[in-house]
């Protein structure tokens, strides 16, 4: 553990280059948790960033979100899909737009790692509500960020990611040991480290770093757990890929917990593929 | 490419060799379109079997692709019964669909 840190620390250092989120981000967020505050209010914070309330609007306008082509303002968004929703989309809009291009590797997929991602944040939505977990925003969100310290890695020290890349080939492992094997650190520990310094709610903060290991993810076991099944669901059913050509074997923990044998397997593979379509809007935000 | 009877022959089959009569002459060209009718004139040129060609099936070519690849993704988990499982109804899911 203190090893790891340690590493943690090095790498970090190196992360000078760490891409900032909009500062309209944190205004929204702290407006948020005002009780008080008016969709109006909200609604003025954003449009003052006039690309991402254009980015918004279009995801708001969505078959993602059901009411395709109505919402014509943030205000109106809001009074439609409410304050967390909104929060929520314009969240997610501005982490796609500063990271969604920003890896700098050849030997790295970039397309394809962003439709896993989608993917993933599809099948964990899917997964929520089928458990009927009213979390279905938050776990869409937490699956098409959890490999966000992938991202970050292959940005702030793109010639130690090719090094990563060339360990997983040699080695014929997955992509998380690779990292573990050249940076002593892995896309979890560094994504959930960045998370923290965005100041990212808890729960994002926790599935990133636990996704692959959700038994230890303490009070967000539930969201973690969801986004760790999503992950594999995304990579059996081949959409995109997040670097690895294998499979990482299923938390028997969460495969328990859940009572995974119940679920009918062939309508919840119908449904995740229906929902990573029209969730593929979100690879126009990048 | 593959053989079929005559008398099996099916409307909108290409042929894939060309039917030659017996002085050696071409009757019938390759990449002709032929008719379920045509089988009795066939056969009274002493045809048995046509080469057809295999009409490219996109469709049924993408399944194996996704089949193919999902039998590497697993390769090593398989001994692990949820895995398993989730391998078994992915690969289901990829044969039902359309
Ligand atoms: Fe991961
Ligand atoms: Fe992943």
């Amino acid at each position: 553990m203190e090893d790891t840190l340690k590493h943690l620390k090095d790498i970090t250092n190196k992360l000078s280059d760490l891409p900032t989120l909009p500062t309209v981000v944190s205004q929204i967020t702290q407006l948020m948790q005002n009780p008080r505050t008016s969709a109006a209010e909200v609604g003025e914070a954003i449009t003052t960033d006039q690309s991402l309330t254009s980015k918004t609007l279009k995801l708001v306008n969505s078959a993602f979100y059901g009411f395709p082509g109505r919402i014509k303002t943030i205000t109106h968004a809001i009074v439609i899909l409410g304050f967390t929703t909104v929060k929520n989309i314009v969240l997610t809009a501005s982490i796609l737009n500063v990271i969604g291009k920003t890896g700098k590797s050849k030997e790295f997929d970039q397309e394809a790692f962003w439709l896993h991602s989608v993917s993933t944040g599809a099948i964990a939505k899917v997964l929520a509500e089928l458990y009927k977990h009213k979390i279905s925003e938050e776990a869409f969100i937490g699956g098409l960020l959890h490999d966000l310290g992938k991202v970050i890695i292959n940005h702030c020290v793109v010639d130690l990611f090719e090094e990563v890349l060339i360990y997983r080939d040699k080695h014929n492992c997955l992509l998380k040991d690779a990292e573990k094997g050249v940076l002593k650190v892995t896309h979890q520990e560094i994504g959930s480290w960045v998370a923290e310094r965005w100041k990212l709610p808890s729960n994002l903060t926790a599935v990133i770093q636990y996704h692959h290991n959700p038994e230890l993810a303490g009070d967000y076991k539930e969201i973690t757990g969801l986004v760790h099944l999503a992950d594999i669901f995304a990579r059996a059913l081949g959409s995109g890929s997040g670097g690895d050509n294998s499979i990482p074997i299923v938390s028997e923990t969460i495969w328990n917990d859940m009572n995974f044998n119940s679920i009918d397997l062939p309508k919840f593979l119908e449904r995740a593929e229906d929902e990573i379509t029209k969730a593929s809007i979100f690879l126009q935000a990048i | 490419m593959k053989k079929v009877p005559v008398t099996e022959i099916e409307d909108g089959m290409l042929l894939a060799k060309p039917i030659l009569g017996t002085d050696g002459k071409i009757l019938l060209a390759p990449g002709v379109e032929l008719k379920a009718t045509m089988s009795s004139r066939l056969r009274n040129w002493g045809v048995v079997i046509v080469n057809i060609l295999e009409e490219r099936d996109d469709t049924s070519e993408e399944k194996e692709n996704k089949l193919n690849k999902l039998e590497m993704t697993f390769e090593q988990v398989l001994e692990n019964p949820n895995m398993k499982l989730i391998y078994d109804a992915v690969k289901k899911h990829i044969m039902d669909s359309e």
